[in-house]
């Protein structure tokens, strides 16, 4: 099996919606061959790509009805999470309010 | 109780003009049936439609004068059979070979035994499909006194015995997205053939088992839970293309199989979340054995690297062009299944601007398009692609288009996304005990994050540009990531899991005049950066801690904080000055949002341009709302006045 050497470069950029940070990979011997400046253009045709994607976001995503169950079965099964969780809370609370209520002394 | 003959005249069944008290002959009006009576179709009984409110306590179409070889229409209603009492032999529902049967619709087209009766009823279908077919008598008895076939689906939901043994009775559901629920009975027999998902429920136990897959890439048999097998199971896909998946319902909670002694047959096969009890050796499974993670007990096909060789258009599917070398050398490889590499590389596409489709059901462990020539386009199917590892898009390429949902389940390892600068549609995760790495930016349309409590996306510090993400029930981990949310509506929400917030960046960047809503989910976030304009508010929801402010640049801008709810800020930052209003406002009008500064270090609290509503300061230092601000109503712990100069500060106002 052949190995195929990739060469990262890590670039971040400041926008005006914050910052970039990106990676190119090339193969090790087309990076080899490649300009600072070429790298440079590189970034800055993902670096546009991103500005392009905020000022002109994707559409809302359009999910089929077996996702859309799918998505309102895991919104449920966080719910049931959340529930045990507050319920879990509410037991704590009441037990340290009992405890609370013998150790205080009325003046 | 009433003896009651299909008049030669027929008719729908809910009609008393269709019944005769005394023969098909008949000329009296005795109809309809009610649940207490037996109805009987005999040799001079016309045809009959199964319409709206039909009931009986048996129908037999042998027991009158000479077998029926009518016609029964059977609408889109559910027939039901059944009260108290045995029906008249002990036959509640028999038909024979000379009955024509009509069914309306496929599954709806339904019949229900619902007999209470503890005596031993026997169903006899004469080899004629049915629509679903539904056992839910409590204290029933019923045999099958031959094979049942369904176009729907098989449940049994409630009863006492079910005998399918005696008569060596085989159920097939042969429709298309079925349920078997056996209601944790044994069968004699189950055969699952339809296209599609075949989906098995309750504890079962089958001498004999099948599930064959049809020329599809997208069947599946999905078990809700554990399943006995004592003589028998064959499990087979269609093709080493047309593979059939085997997998729990949940992904990452194993289904398990008893199968000690049980002869298997299974060949082009995926398994996910499967747990043989006895451990079985696929891997010389002529058509392969599929490994989708969460699996225990199986020896699987070994794993290849797969190299792609084409010139022209060509879909992933085509065998002939995968080979185990690349540029079209070291023989014949094969259509990857999920362990395998799939390999596009310089050799992969001869000519310039052709696109490879992907047009099976899944990417597989790991398939790289590194260093990829003639910048071939890339194109997923229609129909959900599950990704089972690691995908490495490259600048490289041409188009990426992407047609429905890529489902990211890689479980065998950690694995990585690498987009190339290519954009996703709808990206949903789950990869229940491992973590999904970005390769580098990633912008997706829809994201849905549901790994669980033992799953992780994680950002590697590069952005992740989402339109919207939805309720995201796995870990996060953004490290010094930007999270750009680009669009409106439920922009994020993470009301469960957990949060590594790192020193990353949330940022709104829509300015439309839709709201956009963050579900915070209680976690801690660090910075949040919000572009100015449009009037739509964000909303935050739940609680929630940040590491500043929200810094708004470029316009006005209306924020809502949840009501009777704390957000904390734990430092400041300083901005620069403008005169963009902020309006700031609690969920429930006159129900404050606290807003709690927790690092008394970072200095006052010093702000200007803001309209405040019900809003409650709470920290070690002063809140200055500043000069140019309106304290609406509702404000404790704000001074309405620009701080004192010469104090250290931390600010929130409107800046370009």
């Amino acid at each position: 099996m052949s190995q195929t050497v990739l060469v990262q470069v890590k670039f971040e950029e400041e926008t005006p919606y914050g910052t970039y940070r990106d990676a190119l990979y090339y193969d090790l011997a087309e990076f080899n061959l490649k300009s600072q400046k070429e790298i440079d253009a590189d970034a800055k045709v993902r670096i546009d790509a991103y500005i392009f994607a905020v000022e002109n976001p994707l559409p809302p995503p359009e999910y089929t009805k077996e996702e859309l169950q799918a998505q309102l079965d895991d919104v449920a099964a966080q719910q049931i999470e959340i529930n045990v969780a507050l319920e879990k809370k509410k037991e704590d609370l009441q037990d340290a309010i009992d405890v609370a209520a013998v150790a205080i002394v009325v003046p | 109780m009433a003896t009651l003959y299909l008049k030669t005249s027929g008719g729908n069944w809910n009609t008393a003009n269709t019944w005769s008290n005394v023969n098909a002959s008949g000329v009296d009006n005795s109809g309809p049936p009610t649940a207490a009576d037996n109805c009987i179709a005999e040799l001079l009984s016309g045809n009959v439609t199964i319409d709206s409110g039909s009931v009986c306590r048996g129908f037999d179409t042998t027991s009158g004068t000479s077998n029926w070889g009518g016609t029964i229409t059977w609408n889109a209603i559910t027939f039901n059979i059944g009260d108290g009492t045995a029906a008249a032999g002990n036959i509640p529902f028999k038909l024979n070979s000379g009955v024509t049967v009509t069914l309306s619709n496929a599954a709806t087209s339904a019949v229900s035994f619902i007999s209470t009766s503890g005596t031993a009823q026997t169903i006899t279908t004469a080899g004629k499909t049915l629509g679903n077919v539904t056992i839910n008598g409590a204290g029933s008895s019923y045999t099958l006194g031959d094979n049942l076939t369904s176009s729907g689906s098989w449940t049994y939901t409630a009863g006492t015995t079910l005998d399918t043994s005696t008569n060596s009775a085989i159920i097939t559901l042969s429709g298309t997205n079925r349920t078997f629920d056996g209601g944790g009975k044994t069968y004699f027999r189950a055969d699952l053939t339809g296209a599609g998902t075949a989906t098995v429920s309750s504890v079962n136990t089958f001498t004999t088992f099948k599930r064959i897959g049809t020329a599809t890439v997208t069947d599946v048999a999905i078990f809700t839970a554990n399943q006995t097998f004592t003589s028998a199971y064959t499990l087979q896909g269609n093709s080493a293309v047309n593979r059939l998946l085997v997998r729990s319902s949940v992904l990452g909670t194993a289904r398990s199989f008893t199968n000690s002694g049980a002869t298997a047959t299974v060949d082009a096969v995926d398994f996910r979340d499967i747990t043989f009890n006895t451990a079985v050796n696929f891997s010389a499974a002529a058509s392969y054995s599929g490994n989708c993670g969460g699996n225990s007990g199986i020896t699987f096909t070994t794993a290849q690297t797969n190299y792609y060789q084409t010139a022209v258009n060509d879909n992933w599917s085509t065998t002939a062009k995968w080979f185990l070398a690349t540029n079209g050398a070291g023989g014949a490889g094969r259509v990857p299944i999920p362990q395998d590499t799939a390999v596009f590389d310089v050799n992969s596409v001869t000519a310039s601007g052709k696109t490879i489709t992907c047009d099976i059901a899944y990417m597989p462990f790991s398939t790289t398009w590194s260093g990829v020539a003639n910048a071939p386009n890339f194109t997923t199917s229609s129909s959900t692609a599950t990704l089972y590892g690691s995908l490495v898009l490259t600048s490289g390429m041409g188009t990426f288009t992407q047609n429905a949902n890529l489902a990211v389940n890689g479980r065998l390892a950690n694995s990585t996304i690498t987009s190339g600068g290519k954009s996703f549609t709808n990206m949903s995760i789950n990869v229940s005990g491992f973590t999904i790495s970005q390769g580098d930016a990633l912008t997706v349309s829809g994201f849905w994050n549901n790994s669980g409590a033992t799953g992780t996306w994680d950002t590697a510090g590069f952005n992740l540009t989402v339109a919207t993400a939805g309720g995201n029930s796995a870990n996060l981990t953004l490290n010094a990531s930007t999270l750009t949310l680009t669009s409106s509506g439920t922009v994020w929400a993470q009301p469960t899991g957990t949060v590594s917030a790192g020193t990353s960046t949330i940022s709104f960047t829509d300015t439309s005049s839709s709201d956009k809503t963050f579900v915070a989910g209680s976690k801690t976030y660090y910075n949040c950066s919000i572009t100015g304009g449009g009037s739509g508010k964000i909303i935050f929801t739940m609680a929630a801690t940040w590491n500043q402010f929200p810094q708004v640049t470029g316009g006005t801008k209306s924020l809502t904080y949840p009501s009777a709810t704390t957000t904390t800020f734990t430092n400041g930052t300083n901005l620069g000055n403008s005169t963009n209003l902020i309006t700031i406002i609690a969920s429930t009008a006159a129900s404050a949002t606290t807003w709690a500064v927790t690092n008394g270090a970072a200095g006052i609290v010093n702000c200007d341009y803001l309209s405040l509503k019900d809003n409650t300061a709470s920290g070690p230092t002063p809140f200055y709302a500043g000069a140019n601000s309106t304290l609406v109503s509702g404000t404790t712990g704000w001074n309405a006045t620009a701080a004192p100069a010469g104090i250290p500060r931390m600010m929130l106002m409107g800046v370009n």
